[in-house]
């Protein structure tokens, strides 16, 4: 390639991402008022992000100097590479990284394997059925499964506790856990639970024990994974529910559902906590993806975005939205 | 007849196993008493039809040991660090025993084995990030009776319908064709809720078509410092120093022409006459530390050692000529023997 026909390129690089800038201030319109948050670029995905992320599809976030890890689908091995991206150890699994953490997951879904940043084993539990949703914070980690059952470990890969909604006042017909979400310190659990009915419950922490603290019944259920959140400060929980937004306070231990009409039927919602108390989500409702911001409770933000747009990430007291070729920052302003 | 009684005797075997955790077996003598042709003309929740079926239920798979090899084998361009990595080879972690059966379905469609409801659904997702889908998108159905069944591959793709209510034989999915049969090939797994256990496949399978015995690969038996390996030689007998061994067997279930392969089943050891291990493969346990197959404890890596050899238990072999035998049994009632005599010193 000369270097005429780089700068053609680059040019038209350039060209491309004002275009998408503009399309986004004028064609996406907001659907509520977006005073918070403004667009602060639209750029091409650079070359080497492109490169670390299509490796790892579906499998987490690690970006250059850190460790990574790359599915050979030829040889049906998953290799860890070191912080030089040279492939160190073969595995016969699926990596989850979260928090920080370098999990291993295995083939059938069944047990986790927890390898430390330097690649070292760690530990290893193998569960009764499938894990079906999960929550990772810096020191616990929390596996729903299949049963119905939610089993909550330290960082060592010790059963801290083991939950079981059907104990408590879930009479679902089955059990199953759609989400669940387990603040840092571990006080505080949510989950999506069961079929017929679903519901949204929330358990406080009691001596050694946790109990249940709110119960929503709800009037549609889900039948597939939903992401729980808690909020920075771990004040508020947020999860999709087929009813709408679920929302836990957890000082008031209340919950409510909030937003039918935006976050209720077929969706799939991504959420990350901004700031203390705010949360960026990404709603994919068929072909449209919309973007924006919760701020207790309450829809600050809501506008279509690029229909492309796969993932989304907090950066400071903003927010990244990532499609294949394309990234665009947002910035949260305080009121 | 023969085969038909067999695995009458088999099911009820397993149904004595679900009375121990505690379930009430009038379901399931109402259901499979009559053998497995009855039990599919009187509604049972789950029934499978044999179509070049591969039972995998307790087979060993490798999440280290194979990387292992791969370093070993193939190319590893950071050879200097791979020390460290050792601790993946003998952890809990590093393998485990599968639960479930390689099934066809017809043309690309996935059959639901039961009538049920449904209770999960993983698919494709429209974002990255979060937790892999480390199964593969599938589907899980609840039945009757607590049975839940599992249905998955990498090529899975759900059925788009809304339909919750699915009835035996409904679609449930699509799945990528196998190359020979070109029908869709799918993991199934069966989970029974309520005896909190994972079922084998192989019980709900009419009629198997496997003529062939499982292959008795390597019978050892592992002491504290040394791993005997049993040979059988013309000229010497073998000699083991006496002591505590733990019984390890290797055996695979092969495949002949386009047989099905009906799976371990049984295994059963006899020292000098007296049977000493008769273990069966008809469900694992879920217990707090994860899944006991063969009446071994959890994790399902303490019934396998990092040779990929079943445990059968510990056993004391004072001085003396010893005789072991072993024999191994595929679900289809197909017999395998070993016969090793040795020396105890």
């Amino acid at each position: 390639m000369n270097a005429f026909s780089i700068r053609k390129r680059s040019h038209i690089g350039w060209v491309i991402a004002i275009a998408a800038m503009l399309y986004i201030l004028v064609a996406q319109r907001s659907l509520v008022q977006t005073q918070p948050i403004s667009l602060i670029s639209a750029l091409p995905v650079s070359e080497t992000n492109a490169a670390v992320q299509s490796a790892q599809p579906g499998n987490g976030f690690a970006r250059k100097g850190e460790r990574s890890f790359v599915m050979d689908e030829n040889e049906g091995l998953l290799w860890m590479n070191d912080r030089d991206g040279r492939r160190v150890l073969p595995i016969y699994g699926y990596p989850y990284i979260e928090n920080g953490r370098y999990f291993i997951l295995r083939p059938d879904q069944q047990g986790v394997t927890e390898i430390s940043g330097d690649g070292t084993f760690l530990w290893s539990l193998e569960f009764g059925t499938p894990i079906t949703a999960s929550s990772i914070s810096a020191s616990l980690s929390a596996w729903g499964l299949l049963d119905g059952s939610i089993k909550i470990l330290d960082k060592e890969g010790r059963v801290l506790n083991e939950l079981n909604p059907s104990a408590s006042e879930a009479a679902s017909k089955y059990g199953c856990v759609y989400g669940v979400a387990v603040s840092s310190n571990g006080e505080t659990v949510a989950t999506l639970y069961g079929i017929n009915p679903q519901y949204f419950l929330s358990y406080a922490k009691s001596g050694d024990r946790y109990r249940l603290v709110s119960s929503r019944k709800l009037d549609k259920q889900v039948r597939s994974v939903q992401e729980l959140v808690f909020s920075g400060a771990g004040d508020f929980i947020i999860g999709r529910t087929a009813d709408g937004l679920a929302l836990y306070d957890v000082a008031k231990k209340r919950s409510k559902i909030v937003h039918p009409s935006y976050f209720a039927g077929e969706a799939e919602l991504q959420i990350r906590p901004v700031g203390k108390e705010g949360f960026a989500f990404l709603l994919a409702k068929g072909d449209e993806r919309f973007s924006g911001l919760i701020q207790n409770g309450a829809i600050e933000a809501l506008f279509p975005v690029d229909g492309a747009v796969s993932s989304l990430s907090v950066e400071g007291s903003g927010f990244l939205l990532t499609s294949e070729d394309w990234e665009y920052r947002y910035k949260v302003s305080a009121r | 007849m023969k085969r038909e009684g067999k695995s009458r005797e088999r099911w009820n075997s397993f149904a004595r196993r679900r009375a121990k955790c505690g379930i009430v077996l009038s379901l399931a003598i109402f259901l499979f008493g009559g053998g497995h042709t009855s039990a599919q003309d009187q509604g049972a929740p789950i029934g499978l039809a044999d179509s070049e079926t591969i039972v995998n239920f307790g087979s060993p798979v490798f999440l280290f040991n194979n990387a292992a090899e791969a370093i070993a084998g193939r190319r590893i361009e950071n050879s200097a660090g791979l020390g460290k990595y050792e601790g993946f080879k003998n952890s809990a972690g590093s393998r485990y025993l599968e639960t479930g059966a390689t099934l066809q379905g017809i043309g690309v469609n996935v059959p639901a084995a039961g009538d049920g409801e449904l209770l999960f659904v993983q698919n494709v997702s429209a974002f990255h990030g979060g937790m892999p889908f480390a199964a593969g998108n599938f589907l899980a159905i609840a039945h009757r009776d607590g049975f839940v069944s599992l249905y998955s591959s990498k090529g899975f793709i759900p059925s788009s319908s809304s339909k919750t209510e699915i009835k035996k034989g409904d679609h449930i999915g699509m799945a990528a064709k196998a190359p020979e049969s070109g029908n869709a090939s799918y993991l199934f797994r069966l989970y029974d809720g309520k005896s909190r256990l994972w079922a084998n496949p192989a019980l709900f399978i009419q009629g198997f078509n496997d003529s062939v015995p499982p292959k008795i690969k390597q019978i050892a038996l592992l002491g504290e410092k040394e791993t005997y390996i049993a040979e059988n030689r013309k000229n010497a007998m073998q000699v083991i120093p006496q002591g505590n061994y733990l019984l390890a067997v290797s055996i695979v279930d092969p495949l002949y022409r386009n047989e099905s392969i009906s799976g371990l089943f049984r295994l059963k050891a006899v020292l000098n006459g007296q049977v000493i291990a008769d273990r069966k493969l008809d469900s694992a346990r879920i217990t707090e530390g994860g899944l006991a197959f063969l009446d071994m404890q959890a994790p399902s890596s303490g019934s396998v050692d990092d040779e990929g050899r079943l445990l059968l238990g510990k056993q004391f072999l004072p001085s003396g000529r010893h005789t072991l035998e072993v024999f191994a049994y595929d679900y289809a009632g197909n017999e395998a023997r070993f016969t090793w005599q040795f020396n105890a010193q």
